[in-house]
Formats: structure tokens, sequence, C-alpha cells
């Protein structure tokens, strides 16, 4: 079991390097960035009523500039390596394609859904680590709304 | 002197009670936020609030003096010679303000 | 040497710096205050009139209280318009933000095409002046289309931002809420007068309800929201608008009496459910939709903090309800009361993520329920002895209610039918299975995980009145309460006393199984493996995903629980090495 504090370093580091990545995906396709915030989420539960393991996820959206041509991930390569996220790895996801790259124990991935619109997911997100029994509501009841770009 | 029943110590409480969720809504409209607003329309919005949280805390304040003046109705007619009956005891459980 | 003439550059788009999400909230502030002064004014016509009191103490009271009820009913009704408009206002704002959006990409793209064309007539010779100034001419009737509509757009602004000032500054004075709402009738009355009796169906509500006019619908929203907003047969999202408004107040309300030290024991009870309501819909809203990366719709379906007895019934949905092309009712068991809410949104909200990652073509919503009295005596706080105190009543009770709400699903929405599932997990399957057998639950799909036993009277998939192939269960080899059911011969309520019914994971039973075990199992049984059904990449979450899209093709089947009258209970999914799909 962790303290607290590893969650909060993790919740750190993911929105520092998600803002790293949505400037640099506006910078290689264009287009404006929205949604860009994060939460905590229950990864195992314990019970009814609470979970074990928490992790932070930051998430954004780009909806590209008009001259920038699908499949968007494939200028996104560089983009990730440059936030740190060596050898991204493609892949597919349901309707859609992904870009996933690792840097420590933090995971970025890109996605794009050529049926849904000419729009960038991205998210960042750490490991379920577990907390304090007592912290599990606290942690369970917090909201992060401030974006983090 | 004219017999004043139970009901209106019940009816006394009611009045606080308005005066309680009153207060609360004049609180709600004076802590509603403005930020979202352009420049062109915060500050009337400002001004509105400003100005409402007015309205909804006389509304409370009126409910407040009618609690009251019931309770020296009550006050009045459980001191007087003429009060009787098993309903005295619960409704002298009235004149003081519960909440 | 031919003269070619640019085109000009288009102008900037100017800012607009606003947030139509804190404009809404403001909206419902007010909309929630305004349903407060329409109480006041409801009092003063109803319980503040003293009937039994007398004389002229009495008549001095009744002349005094009239005035104010006239004043909080004008007043309400001033407020409310105001409200009204500021919602209008976030919707305007937002579409302002979006036609921005699009001038500022089309500016963009125009300033580039003049950058280019400024290039190519600094090398074009004279051959190329004829085609190049037609170019440039094509560019110019661009331009001056963005220019046109940029300034409808700078109009369309000023307007509204004008008409929302003068909305507010209309009513400011009280002088002017008098003489412009003093007297007026409030739509909401003889609205609310030809409202069906209690006992009406679903069918009998929506009727009335789609016969008011809008007017009328928007009063009663807040004027008595308490009248519609757990009423089946109202849509979805005219009840969410309802309980929204008499959350919000209800949180002031309590709030402020709490800030003063006098708040009673009863409206503490309240105020914690309410809270727990609060937690859960920003749970849901504060989570993105895997496709579309916006916000998760979230809709208060049932808020009602004073229920049970205090426990409280609280319904939230992830996505719309209305409109979802998949609709899933998830039934909690034991241990739920309205303090739960807040993980039981999480749990919505899981399940709504994973329903629109694997289908990103199909919409969804996922509503917990926590409509029914469950049972309080948890078997992980109390042993097995203490679940097997609990009994099949309040799963016969949680079903009728069950089974109303989902017919007032049914009935409030318009177009084409939702495909509809009911996930009953642990002592949620024994209120689902008795919702199905007892009420007819019209429902598409029945998913039992964790299952107790789903009612002595069902005992095989037939019994649920739903086609078998549509009955679903999971159920992890680790999970002593999935254990719990009658088995084979062997009915468990004369071994634990638990007497909730049959094992749906069973082969006597006759519905599918899935599989539902967990990477993080333990070796042996753990009330641990209970609550993980629901948690994201696992084996039970993608299959009830795939169940609530209706693609039963990708339903991973395990095989089923059996009972041989020579040995024990066999589980073969026991010694499977469990899997972890991706859910997100």
């Amino acid at each position: 079991m962790t303290d607290s504090s590893a969650l909060e370093g993790q919740r750190e580091r993911a929105r520092a390097a998600a803002a790293v990545l949505v400037t640099g995906v506006v910078d290689a396709l264009g287009g404006s960035a929205s949604r860009t915030t994060g939460r905590v989420e229950g990864c195992e539960s314990a019970s009814e009523d609470e979970f074990r393991t928490f992790r932070y996820t930051a998430t954004g959206r780009v909806d590209v500039g008009a001259s920038a041509s699908p499949p968007f991930l494939d200028a996104l390569v560089p983009v990730l390596e440059a936030a740190g996220f060596a050898d991204p790895i493609p892949g597919e996801r349901p309707g859609g394609n992904t870009l996933e790259g690792s840097d420590g124990d933090l995971t970025a991935t890109l996605s794009e859904l050529p049926g849904q619109g000419a729009y960038v997911l991205l998210s960042v997100e750490g490991p379920c680590l577990e907390v304090p029994e007592a912290d599990r509501r606290d942690w369970q009841r917090r909201t992060d709304p401030e974006p983090f770009l | 002197m004219e017999v004043v029943p139970l009901s209106v110590g019940v009816a006394s409480q009611r009045w606080d009670d308005q005066h309680l969720d009153l207060d609360a809504a004049a609180g709600q409209v004076g802590g509603a936020g403005t930020d979202g607003f352009t420049r062109a329309v915060s500050g009337a919005a400002s001004r509105f609030l400003t100005q409402w949280q007015r309205h909804a805390e006389t509304l409370g304040t009126d409910s407040e003096a009618r609690a009251d003046g019931l309770r020296v109705v009550i006050q009045d007619y459980v001191s007087s010679d003429e009060a009787a009956g098993i309903d005295l005891f619960l409704l002298s459980t009235y004149v003081t303000e519960q909440r | 040497m031919t003269t070619i003439t640019l085109p000009p550059q288009p102008r900037p788009v100017p800012l607009l710096t606003c947030q139509p999400g804190a404009v809404r909230d403001c909206g419902g502030d007010l909309l929630a205050a305004s349903a407060q002064i329409d109480d006041l004014g409801t009092f003063v016509a109803g319980d503040a009139r003293i009937g039994d009191w007398t004389g002229r103490g009495s008549e001095r009271y009744h002349e005094t209280i009239a005035p104010i009820g006239r004043r909080a009913d004008s007043m309400s009704l001033a407020l409310r318009s105001v409200a009204t408009r500021v919602d209008a206002h976030a919707d305007e704002l937002q579409r302002l933000l979006d036609r921005r959006t699009d001038l500022e990409e089309r500016r963009s793209h125009l300033a580039g095409e003049v950058a280019r064309l400024r290039g190519e007539i600094a090398t074009a010779t004279e051959d190329d002046a004829a085609a190049l100034q037609a170019e440039c001419d094509r560019v110019r009737r661009e331009v001056e289309a963005y220019e046109t509509d940029l300034t409808t757009w700078s109009s369309d602004l000023a307007a509204e931002e004008t008409a929302m000032v003068q909305a507010f500054q209309r009513v400011q004075e009280a002088e002017a809420v008098e003489r412009i709402w003093g007297g007026v009738v409030d739509p909401a009355d003889a609205a609310l007068a030809t409202k069906p009796g209690s006992g009406a169906s679903p069918g009998e509500v929506s009727t009335w309800w789609d016969s008011l006019t809008y007017v009328q619908q928007q009063a009663i929203i807040t004027a008595a929201p308490g009248a519609i907003g757990n009423l089946d047969g109202i849509p979805a999202g005219t009840r969410n608008a309802a309980n929204t408004v008499a959350l919000d107040r209800d949180l002031a309300n309590w709030t402020h009496t709490e800030s003063l030290g006098v708040l009673t024991e009863d409206e503490r009870t309240w105020l914690e459910n309410a809270r727990a309501a609060d937690e859960a819909r920003r749970n849901i809203a504060d989570r993105v939709d895997p496709v579309t990366g916006e916000p998760i719709e979230t809709q208060v379906y049932l808020y009602d903090p004073a229920a049970f007895d205090g426990d409280g019934a609280i319904a939230i949905s992830a996505g719309n309800l209305d409109t979802a092309d998949n609709v899933a009712v998830v039934v909690p068991g034991f241990g739920t009361d309205a303090e739960s809410a807040g993980y039981q949104a999480d749990r919505a909200a899981t399940i709504y993520e994973s329903t629109r990652y694997l289908d990103p073509d199909a919409s969804n919503a996922t509503m917990f329920w926590i409509g029914y009295d469950a049972p309080d005596n948890a078997p992980w706080d109390e042993g097995f002895d203490g679940a097997g105190v609990a009994t099949e009543s309040m799963a016969t009770a949680g079903g009728e209610h069950l089974a109303d709400t989902i017919d007032g699903l049914r009935e409030s929405r318009d177009g084409e039918p939702a495909h509809l599932t009911a996930v009953g997990h642990s002592y949620g399957s024994t209120t689902t299975g008795h919702a199905a057998h007892d009420q007819g639950m019209e429902v598409d799909e029945i998913v039992f995980v964790g299952s107790p036993g789903v009612g002595g009277d069902t005992n095989d998939a037939g019994d649920t009145g739903i086609d078998p192939e549509h009955v679903w269960a999971g159920a992890n080899s680790r999970d002593p309460i999935a254990d719990l059911g009658n088995h084979g011969w062997v009915h468990g309520e004369t071994l634990f006393g638990a007497g909730l019914g049959d094992d749906p994971a069973e082969d006597d039973f006759g519905g599918n199984r899935f599989e539902a075990e967990s990477e993080t199992r333990g070796g042996a049984f753990s009330f641990g493996d209970h609550s993980k059904y629901f948690d994201h990449d696992t084996e039970s979450l993608y299959n009830i995903s795939q169940i609530v899209n209706g693609n039963y093709d990708a339903v991973e089947h395990a095989d089923h629980v059996y009972d041989p009258w020579h040995d024990g209970v066999q589980d073969p999914e026991h010694d499977r090495d469990p899997t972890t799909p991706a859910t997100r």
C-alpha cells in the first residue's frame, strides 16, 4: 500500500505531460484544444461503496485544423517522443486507431475515430495505486475541474 | 379573550421554517456566480443578484415577523386569566422560538 | 504588364470570453431560489391559514399574510422568468462560441489562401495572369461571404447581450416586479389541476404531460418539481430538470439550516442523502465520453432524500435516457442506500464508458437505480448468518418499483424504443428476478451478476418471462454471494438460511453464463470478488457491455455451474485463467 502522496504525484505528472502533449498535437495538426481536464478514477472495487485502488487520468480533445489530413496519428509519433513517451506503438480500438507510448509509469494514448469526426483524443494516466483505507472516501469524492491547459 | 388554538403555535413554527428557507434562497442568489457572462452582461447580472438577494431576505424577514407576531398572540393568551384547557401546556411550548 | 487585384485579408474574429456552463449554473441557482419563493406563496395560500382560529386577532393575521402571499407569487414568477432567460442565454452563448470556432477556421484558411496567391503573383508570368485573377476573384468572394457572416455573428452577439441585460434590468426593483407580474396567474396552477391522480399508469401520465403547453411544462418544473420529478411517464430530461431544482433547493436550505446549528435529526439524514446525490451527479459529469471526449451527460431520474424511512431513493443516469439506443438500468443489492450513490454513479459511468468504447456508433445511457429498500445486513459486514436474515420480501416490493420504472422509461420516450437491459447485482438480482417474474417487467435483456438467487418462484430462465436466450448470468468462481443460490437438488436456504432462489449461473437454470472471472481474484471465496463485476478491463464488464449493446456474438460464454448428485457443486470457471479485455 502506498500513501496518498504517490497518487498526488501521479496527478501532477499526468497533468503536466498531458499539457505538453496537447500543445504538441495542436502544433502538429492545427486546430484547437478543448476539455483539457483530469480526474481521479477508482480502479478495483473493495465493496459496495468504495474502491481499493485509484489512478489519475488526464484527458483532452483536439479538433484538428482544416488543412490536416487523416490519418492524423501518423503525424503524432514525434509529438509523443518529444514529450518523453518513447517508441510509440500503433494499435486499434473499436471504430478507430491508437498510438500509445510510455514514460516511466505514465501511459499516453492518442486516438482517432475516422467515422466520428476530425479530432484526436488524448489521455495520460498512471497505474492503479492502493491508498490507505481511511483516505478512500476522500479520493472517491475528489473533483478536479480546473483545466490543465 | 378569544381562544388561541394549538394550530397557531404550529403555524408560527412553519413561518420560522419559511424564514430559514428564504434566507437560504437569498444566499443562493447572492452566491450565484457571474464569471461566466461576457463583460457586457456581467455588470447587470451582478446588480440583479445583489438586488434579488435583498428581495429574498425581505421576504424572509417578513416571515420571521409573522412567526414573532403569532408568538406574541400565544404569549398574551397563555398569560391571561381566561386561558384554560388541556392544550395550554402544549401551546406554551411555542412561546419560545425553536429555530 | 497586367495588374492582378489580390483579395483583401479577412478581418480577425473578435474574442468571446464566456463560460456557458457557469452561466447555466447561475440560472440553476436562480431557478432553485424561485422555487423556494414559490413555496412561500403556496404556504400562505395553504398551511399558513389557521382555520380553527377565530376572532379579531385571526382576522388581522389573515389580512396581514395575504399581501405576503401575493408578493411571493409575483416574485417567484419574475425570478423564474429571468432564470429561464439565463438558461437560454447559456445555450445561445454556446452556439455563438461554436460559430466563432467555425469563423476562426475559415479566417485562418482564407488568410492562408491570400498569402499563397500573393506568393504566386510574385513569380507569375503574363500568361498566368488571367487564371490567377480568376482565382483571386474566387477567394475574394469567399472573403466577402466570410465578412458577411462575421458581421452577422457580431450583431447576433450584441443583440443577445442586450436582451440578457434588459431581462436583468426589467425586474430588478420590487415595484417593477409588482407592476409586471402582480396578479399574474401561475401557468402551473391550471396545469397541475388536470394532473392524473395517484395510481395513474405511466401511459396516462405521459398523455397528460404531452397535452400541456411548453409554458405550462416549464412552470411546473419550477413551481412544483416534486409533483413530476419522480413520476413515471414523465420524460427523463424533464424529470432531471425538476429534480435538479429540488436538489439544489434542498442543498441550499439544509446547508443554511446546518450552518445555524438548528438542523433536526431527520433533516440531517436528508441532507446527507442530498449530498450523496450531488456527489453522484458530479462523479458522472466529471468523466468524459470515450468517443467524443466531451463530458458525459447526466440525468437525475429519481431524487427522494426522505424515502424508505430516511434510506433515500436516488437514480442517476450517465447518458440520455430519452434518446439513447441502448439503455441499461443497474440494480444494486446488499448494503446499498442513498449514501452509496457516489460509488454507484462511478459504476454507471464505467458501464457507460465501456459500452460506448466497444460500440462507438451506438448511443447509450446507463442508470444506477437505488429505488427500493435494500437489505442493510450485508454479508461482508455480518457474515452469512446476517445475510441469512435477508428474505425475499424487500426484493418483492423492490421488483414492483423496478417494473414501474421500466414502464415509465418505455412510455415516456418518443420515437424508436430503446434496447433495454436490467442488470441486477447481488440482492439486486433477486429484485430484478421478482420484477420479471411477478410484474412482467418489459426489458429486452436480463443480466444477473453475483446473484445469491433470483427469487423462489423463478426456477429457470423461462420463468422470467423473457426468452431464455436473453437471460444472462455472470458469476465469479470466488464470489461467495454467487454461491448462495440453490443448486441442483441441494437448496441453499437449508444450508445458509438465505432462501433467495436459484443460481442463474447453473446449468439447470437454462440461461447464458458469461465469463466473469477477475485477474485479481483470490485463491478461495472472498467478498472482495463480489464487487469487481463492474470494474474496467474485466471479463464481466466487457460481456455486460456487449449484452447491453446487443452484440451477442461478442459475448464470451462460460460453462455453467453444475451439481452432480454424487459430489459437491462444481464450477468449471474455477481453474480457468482470467483475461483482461479492454473496456476503455
